[in-house]
C-alpha cells in the first residue's frame, strides 16, 4: 500500500509509487517536487503524475490554495494498481486522536484550515525548468488543429433600394 | 443428449489473470445468448490475445448422456469436440478432442467432460481491423452432431488506442506501460495502440498525449 501525504502546503507519497492520480477540490497553485524524470499533468481538478524514465515518487509537490484530496489512485513498478492511503497532515487540534502531548505544534503556529496561506481562483502549475516538463508543456499548450475562433467576416447586406423609400435605412 | 454447461478460461499472461472464467450454462446468462451461444465482446477478449493468437487456459464441455425411462439401449462409441469458423480472416488453431464413450446403462444420466488446457484457439489473421466472427463449438456423437455452441465476438481495434497492456482500459497503468515501451525500459504487450497521437510515431509525445486523455 502507499500513502500520500498532503497538508500544510506539501504533497508527498511513500511506498513503491511510479506513478499518481489526484482527484482534489479547491484551487491550487502547484510547485513541481519530482524528479526529473516525472511530469505532472494538472487538468480539471486532477493530477496526473507520471514517468518518464526510472525511478519512485516520493516528494510531490509544493503548493498553495485550497487543497482537498477526493480519492487518488497509484501504480507500481509492474504497472499495477495499489491501493492509496491518503493522510492528510494538519494541525487541526480537534483530529489529533491520541493524546494533546503528542501535538508537537506550537499552538501559535497552527493554521486550522484546508487552505495553505492564501486562496487561488484556478488551479495552475508553476513553470519548471525540467526538460521533460516543458517538453509536456508545450505539447499541451500547442493549439491543435480543431481548436481557435473561427473568425469570418460579416456577410456584407446588399440589394436594391425601395423606389418609394419607404423602407430601408438610406446613407 | 444434452450440453450442460460450457466453460472457456481466458489464458494467463504474464503473472497477470485478466478474465475469470466464461461460463455459459443452461439457466445461467452472461453476456448476450446468441441462439444457444455468447457474445464475447473486445474488452473480454483482448487481455489474452497474442499476436493475434488467442490461447485459452482451460476448455470444458460437459455432455450429459440421458437414458430414457425404458431403459432403452443406446451405444456411443466416440463422441468429438470440434472447433470452427465460417469467417474469412481466422483460423482455427484447437485440435479435435476426442472421447471414447462407454454408456453405463444403469445409470440414468452419465456426464462426459471434454477438457483441454493450454490450448491456443484461433488466430486473428489481420489484427489491423475491426472485425466480427462466429467460433463454433461443435459436439459429435457417433458422427451426428450432437450439439453446437456459437461464440461471437467482437474485435474492434479503433476503440484501444492508449490501451498498451491490453486489459480494454485505458488508464494510469497503461500510462506507465507507454513509458517504459517508450523509454526502452520494457516492451508494452499491446505496442499496436501506443501511437497515442496518431502522428505516425511512437515517442514522449504520445505518454503526453496520453496522460491527458486520462
Amino acid at each position: 500500500m502507499n500513502t500520500l501525504y498532503y497538508g500544510n502546503g506539501e504533497c508527498s507519497v511513500t511506498g513503491e509509487c511510479r506513478a499518481i492520480e489526484i482527484q482534489f477540490r479547491g484551487a491550487i497553485e502547484i510547485t513541481d517536487k519530482t524528479g526529473v524524470n516525472f511530469i505532472i499533468n494538472l487538468k480539471n481538478n486532477k493530477i496526473i503524475i507520471y514517468p518518464m524514465g526510472t525511478g519512485l515518487l516520493t516528494e510531490l509537490f509544493e503548493y498553495v490554495g485550497q487543497f482537498i484530496v477526493t480519492s487518488a489512485k497509484s501504480v507500481d513498478n509492474n504497472a499495477d494498481f495499489v491501493s492509496v492511503f491518503v493522510k492528510q497532515q494538519n494541525d487541526f487540534v480537534e483530529k489529533i486522536t491520541t493524546n494533546l502531548d503528542d501535538m508537537d505544534l506550537l499552538t501559535n503556529n497552527m493554521v486550522a484550515s484546508n487552505i495553505n496561506e492564501s486562496q487561488i481562483a484556478k488551479s495552475v502549475l508553476q513553470d519548471s525548468e525540467k526538460p521533460n516538463q516543458i517538453m509536456a508543456n508545450e505539447y499541451l499548450n500547442k493549439p491543435k488543429e480543431t481548436e481557435g475562433v473561427r473568425v469570418s467576416t460579416p456577410q456584407t447586406l446588399s440589394g436594391s433600394s425601395s423606389s418609394s423609400g419607404s423602407s430601408g435605412s438610406s446613407y | 443428449m444434452i450440453i450442460n454447461s460450457t466453460t472457456i478460461t481466458p489464458a494467463k499472461v504474464g503473472d497477470i489473470i485478466h478474465l475469470g472464467s466464461l461460463n455459459w450454462s443452461i439457466g445461467t446468462e452472461l453476456g448476450l445468448i446468441r441462439k444457444n451461444g455468447i457474445i464475447i465482446d473486445t474488452p473480454a477478449l483482448m487481455p489474452s490475445l497474442q499476436d493475434g493468437v488467442l490461447s485459452v487456459s482451460n476448455i470444458t464441455f460437459d455432455l450429459a448422456i440421458e437414458l430414457n425411462d425404458k431403459r432403452q439401449k443406446i451405444y456411443y462409441d466416440t463422441a468429438t469436440l470440434k472447433v470452427k469458423t465460417y469467417n474469412d480472416g481466422i483460423d482455427i488453431l484447437l485440435e479435435d478432442i476426442d472421447l471414447t464413450l462407454i454408456a453405463d446403462l444403469n445409470a440414468s444420466q452419465q456426464v462426459l467432460e471434454f477438457v483441454s488446457y493450454d490450448q491456443q484457439l484461433f488466430k486473428i489473421q489481420d489484427e489491423t481491423k475491426d472485425q466480427e466472427f462466429d467460433i463454433i463449438f461443435q459436439v459429435i456423437v457417433n458422427n451426428t452432431i450432437a450439439q453446437e455452441i456459437f461464440y461471437r465476438f467482437n474485435y474492434k481495434l479503433s476503440n484501444n488506442t492508449g490501451d498498451v497492456n491490453g486489459d480494454g482500459f485505458v488508464d494510469l497503468r497503461d500510462l506507465v506501460k507507454l513509458s517504459d515501451h517508450v523509454m526502452n525500459i520494457k516492451q508494452a504487450s499491446h505496442p499496436m495502440f501506443a501511437d497515442v497521437n496518431n502522428d505516425g510515431v511512437i515517442d514522449e509525445l504520445d505518454i503526453i498525449e496520453l496522460s491527458n486523455r486520462i
